[in-house]
């Protein structure tokens, strides 16, 4: 937490002649301010003297403007000063915080490029997300309100018992216990109350899974006239929230009027030793009414001091999962040698790779394979046993522990990613589109594609026709979230993608599930003009497709098993024989 | 807002009792400075130990009774809150009752989450906020203008001034800064959507080699955010430093003005200090409740969307039970002319469709997506009220039956099977409350899943997570097939049920169907027509229309629509 700080504020420290104007500004606002009480109390003294000596003066103006003008006017121009140099302070502060969450995220973001593929296997969007926006508003949030606040007001009390204490210490003493106990009090209160919404958050947590079961199963409950007895459990769990919240919010705000009870405490002790002094002429009125003022301001900040610590404790959790993020492993740095000659005819091999996607847990021993250029590689296998393995592992995607992946000779380390990536085009299952127009969406992988070019690869991947129907055509703008267009098209639209690309190499994915015959059938044929003249990788599920495949790979738990074509693996016998009868026959 | 006033209405005493505790608070709040003033002018003034004492008392008592006042509205408030948002909770979860699927689909289920969970506990937190902050201030203003009014009116009139004033200024601020507000919402809504575009669509990003064009992209949307974030803080910051100078100019006004009245005798000294005090006390709360209403038009917007759901008339009502006449007809159903298009669709999805399923026999629905096919299944079910035609189900009108009672009547088993959070038991308790041990076995073995069930360790007792997501998607499909038969009911529908099954167990599923189950009406829709191919009868849609009926053999003859699904899934399929 300590270390989360340190560099957070290292970090900020960058942003130097804000911080140093900032700091300036703050120290003299709380001082001007620290000494406002102290004129007042001064002009209520005047008042008094007037009001003593009245007939000395000519007039009721006159007495007072000569017995507290002075006071008042000082009073006027710290109160002007302190109110400039405030809002000096919180104008700077207003970028400055908001700056270093920019900066942050900045980091982030650079860093999630950088980030090898691993580290998005075991974190979930979900949770990414909340680091770049949650996590990173808690931080802008201790900056802004937290830190910048939470330092004033430690300034101010400072400063504040200071000036308390040179106007009387023993007045001081009796205040700052009956304050201290005050602070203590709210402690365990708030205490209490940060339990209970923790409570709250739970409970919460839990009626929010069981509605979203109630909702998403809300067709098959009607179907099945089931619906009473599930209304009746929601309707338990939500009177549970409701009580917790009540309790969590009740706690809430109890904290408020326990610290304003005792600051009064302190108020009435102040008031009734101020007094008493007051009448032994210890002191003044006007010091009496300057001393309460100050126990007013400096108690409540002083009562809230462990609330606030701990709600800045909680924003710097969010920093720290940040740092955390930006403190993972990266991928290994790319080769910087130059793009060897000689790659262009696409003859894929593998030699003795050895790959585990922890190094713990060895999936492949031993592979060793080879695709020859223009020749076709079926990947099969039972769902969830691991195909996309191989393609990780061609794309580079992870790194293997041994062995040797090459690309007409070359070993694919040699090369950088980017040129890597650039010989092979892509079609996952996830047909992945970005929010933009699909004419963007088809361009993705050559951004300075000519609009013909776009067109041409459309019209080979079978999807110019569906296009045309769409109300703007290759302009209409698409996103993941609300497709206008069926799993189907999306499907072809990425096959339109990596076909403009125009790679080496093929990487394609046959599933299929949730398409209907025709669409299924345009795709295939997509497929197969995508294939045309390439080295390609077909995760296939087709028979066709694998029985005239000039390699088929059958994968297992992770491990390619068997090796060879459709003939000599069912004379084989093996897995890949029992998974054609279970499947097919 | 309607919701809250009948809250108001139906809860008067809890109300009430709010309201006279936050009035007392304010009072005894603004007690102290009074008796502060009290405390200077007959105790310092007339050298008086024992009134200062007394009077230092009575400050102890006052704030104690505060305290133990202040504690009940806090809790009144809270159960205030609490309370209302059970109610607006309970009728959102009674009102899915009447709602048709129609109408989930229309607010979408996630957007329904939103507003059971998220909404409601934004009015919950809302609300306490504003019955603890926003509504004593008011009476602390009236109180405390009274109070200056009794001592000095002239004085009242600058405290007034300055309210207003200070009034004036927040106005304009948090005006401007709704504006801004709205924008930030937005930029947020955009750093969310670009993140996570780069994060799920990663394996995309790289093939293609567009890291550098996503982070920018990144970059981008946060700079702008930063940017709005910057100039809601600078208005901001005008804020604090302005109140400070108002209490300044306050005090400044109080002791000039109140000190002429004191010369003048109209006024004690002590008054000077209990007058500063409220105006301060004034601001103070302003400045607290003006940063709570900020929240107050979300919570409308909260408020707005429950409203929405719950102002939902159902699209679907129900019919007249009338017992005499169904039972005693045969399992049957009809389609008689039914023409049917979705709620603000265009196109119809049907159009004058017939045809007629019995008892004892399957009849099958293919045909191309959007060919019409699931919706057969909807309105089977009266998950959706047709455009002209009737649909008879054995014999007797879908909208003639109280919906309850005509889905007694069908086992539906959808595409995505969706299982309950609990046991396998409870989920087929769901087809038949009252099901024993042996029903349940039966049904498991009848759904051909009772292969996978024996081998689980805790048998029917093994937990399914939510959705059922703990189990593959054949074995999720073939326990809701056992969920529907266990409910023996006279129709079955299985709308694509058979997809997630692999050849072999669709094949066995359906050979055991028909050997067990002989009295009921099979309807079947499917894409593959292994699936379909001995059905007694096979009805191929197309874009709405019937392309034909019959059985395999006479469709292959006489159906281009079916021959060509035919071919195209035969050829994937070889030899076979």
């Amino acid at each position: 937490m300590k270390g989360a700080l340190i560099r957070l504020l290292k970090i900020f420290a960058k942003q130097k002649a804000k911080l140093i104007i900032i700091c300036i500004s703050a120290v003299l606002s709380c001082a001007t301010y620290a000494f406002m009480p102290i004129f007042s109390g001064r002009a209520i003294d005047g008042v008094i003297n007037a009001l003593q000596n009245l007939d000395s003066f000519s007039g009721v103006f006159d007495a007072l403007i000569s017995s507290a003008g002075t006071s008042l006017l000082i009073l006027f121009l710290l109160g002007l000063a302190s109110c400039g140099l405030a809002y000096l302070q919180q104008y700077i502060a207003a970028s400055a915080g908001e700056e270093l969450t920019y900066e942050l995220r900045k980091r982030v973001n650079a860093k999630l490029t950088r980030l090898p593929l691993r580290y998005f296997d075991s974190h979930s969007t979900g949770d990414i997300m909340s680091h770049v926006t949650n996590d990173l508003e808690k931080v802008s949030e201790v900056m802004q309100t937290g830190l910048m606040q939470f330092v004033t007001s430690i300034m101010n009390v400072g400063m504040m018992i200071i000036m308390m204490l040179i106007l009387n210490p023993l007045l001081t003493l009796i205040a700052l216990t009956a304050i201290v106990i005050a602070a203590i009090a709210t402690n365990v209160v708030s205490k209490k109350s940060r339990r209970y919404f923790a409570e709250n958050q739970k409970i919460l947590g839990e009626l929010s899974a069981k509605t979203e079961e109630f909702y998403s199963g809300a067709s098959v409950l009607k179907v099945f006239n089931y619906q009473d007895e599930a209304i009746d459990d929601m309707l338990e769990v939500s009177k549970e929230q409701y009580k917790t919240v009540r309790k969590a919010e009740f706690f809430n705000y109890s904290i408020y009027p326990f610290i304003r009870f005792l600051n009064r405490l302190g108020l009435i002790a102040t008031a009734a030793v101020g007094s008493i002094m007051a009448i032994n002429g210890v002191v003044t009125i006007g010091t009496v009414s300057a001393f309460m003022q100050y126990v007013n301001q400096i108690a409540e900040p002083i009562a809230m001091f462990s609330y606030v610590i701990n709600s800045l404790q909680g924003a710097l959790a969010g920093a720290e999962r940040v740092f955390n993020l930006l403190d993972e492993e990266e991928e290994i740095p790319d080769s910087t040698e130059p793009l060897p000659d000689g790659i262009s005819r696409g003859c894929v091999r593998f030699e003795h790779v050895e790959f585990g996607y922890s190094p713990d847990r060895p999936l492949m021993k031993d592979i060793s394979f080879e695709v020859k250029p223009n020749q076709t590689a079926a990947i099969v296998g039972p769902t969830g046993g691991g195909k996309t393995t191989l393609v990780n592992l061609l794309m580079r995607f992870y790194e293997i522990n041994g062995g040797r992946i090459s690309i007409d000779g070359v070993d694919i380390k040699r090369l950088s990613r980017r040129d890597l990536r650039g010989m092979i085009g892509m079609v996952l299952q996830d047909a992945w589109l970005f929010g933009g127009t699909v004419a963007e969406n088809i361009a993705y992988g050559k951004p300075d594609a000519t609009m013909e070019q776009i067109i041409a690869a459309a019209k080979a991947a079978r999807c110019h026709h569906f296009i045309k129907t769409l109300p703007k055509g290759y302009e209409t703008v698409i996103s993941s979230d609300n497709p206008q267009i069926s799993q189907g098209q999306m499907q072809l639209l990425t096959i339109a993608r990596a076909m403009l690309a125009d790679p080496l190499i093929m990487i394609l994915d046959e599933a299929t599930s949730s398409v209907d015959t025709r669409t299924e059938a345009e795709i295939q044929k997509a497929m197969y003009a995508a294939m045309k003249d390439k080295t390609s990788f077909v995760i296939a599920h087709r028979l066709s497709t694998i029985k005239n495949a000039d390699l088929i790979l059958v994968v297992k738990n992770g491990d390619i098993i068997e090796t060879g074509n459709h003939k000599s693996l069912l004379a084989q016998n093996g897995f890949y024989a029992s998974l054609y009868n279970s499947q097919f026959v | 807002m309607r919701q809250l006033s009948l809250f108001l209405k139906k809860n008067k005493a809890l109300w009430a009792a709010l309201l006279l505790a936050l009035l007392l608070e304010s009072i005894g709040t603004l007690a102290i400075p009074m008796l502060t003033a009290s405390m200077i002018d007959n105790g310092i003034m007339t050298s008086d130990m024992d009134a200062i004492i007394n009077i230092g008392a009575k400050m102890l008592i006052i704030s104690l009774v505060t305290v133990m006042i202040s504690l009940s509205g806090s809790y009144l408030a809270s159960e205030f809150a609490a309370r209302f948002g059970l109610g607006l909770r309970n009728s959102l979860i009674r009102k899915t009752k009447d709602l048709s699927l129609a109408d989930f689909e229309e607010f979408s289920t996630a957007s329904l989450l939103t507003r059971t969970t998220m909404d409601v506990a934004v009015i919950q937190r809302t609300l306490m906020s504003v019955l603890q902050l926003v509504i004593p201030t008011p009476m602390m203003l009236f109180v405390s203008i009274v109070l200056i009014a009794r001592t000095s009116v002239t004085l009242m009139w600058i405290v007034l001034i300055f309210i207003l004033i200070f009034f004036g200024i927040s106005v304009i601020v948090f005006k401007k800064s709704s504006e801004i507000s709205k924008y930030i919402q937005a930029g947020m809504d955009k750093i969310n959507a670009v993140i996570k575009e780069s994060v799920a669509g990663i394996r995309v990003i790289r093939a293609f080699n567009r890291s550098g064009y996503e982070n920018k992209r990144c970059d981008d949307a946060c700079r702008s955010y930063a940017d709005r974030m910057i100039s809601l803080n600078k208005l901001f910051a005008v804020l604090n430093p302005v109140v400070w100078l108002i209490m300044g100019l306050v005090e400044i006004a109080v002791i000039f003005f109140g000190g002429r009245e004191i010369l003048i005798g109209s006024m004690n000294v002590g008054d000077i200090v209990s007058v500063t005090e409220y105006a301060i006390m004034a601001l103070a709360y302003m400045i607290t409740a003006a940063m709570m209403v900020v929240t107050v038009p979300k919570m409308q917007v909260c408020l707005q969307r429950i409203q929405e759901v719950l102002d939902k008339r159902p699209s679907i009502a129900d019919g007249e039970a009338d017992r005499s006449a169904a039972s005693q007809d045969k399992p049957s159903v009809v389609f008689d002319d039914v023409s049917f298009s979705y709620p603000g669709a265009e196109e119809k999805v049907l159009s004058h469709i017939s045809f007629k399923c019995e008892a004892g026999k399957t009849t099958a629905f293919i045909g191309s997506t959007g060919s019409g096919k699931s919706t057969i299944a909807k309105l089977i079910l009266r998950l959706y009220d047709i455009d002209s035609g009737r649909i008879l189900v054995n014999g007797r009108d879908v909208r003639d039956y109280p919906q309850s009672e005509l889905r007694d009547k069908i086992g539906y088993i959808p595409q995505k099977s969706f299982l309950f959070s609990g046991s396998i038991a409870d989920n087929l308790n769901i087809g038949k409350p009252d099901a024993t041990k042996e029903d349940m076995l039966r049904a498991i073995k009848l759904a051909q899943a009772d292969e996978f069930v024996k081998k689980l360790p805790q048998k029917l007792d093994a937990p399914s997570s939510q959705g059922g997501k703990n189990f593959s998607g054949g074995q999720r499909q073939r326990l809701a097939i056992a969920r529907a038969l266990i409910k023996e009911p006279d129709v079955y529908v299985f709308d694509d049920s058979f997809s997630a099954l692999d050849y072999k167990t669709d094949a066995l599923l359906r050979k055991t169907l028909k050997e067990e189950i002989k009295d009921s009406v099979f309807i079947i829709i499917a894409q593959r027509i292994s699936t379909i191919m001995d059905a007694d009868q096979i009805v191929v849609l197309d874009e709405g229309d019937i392309a034909g009926i019959g059985t395999h053999e006479r469709l292959m003859d006489t159906c281009s629509v079916y021959r060509e699904i035919a071919q195209s899934q035969l050829d994937m399929e070889d030899n076979l």
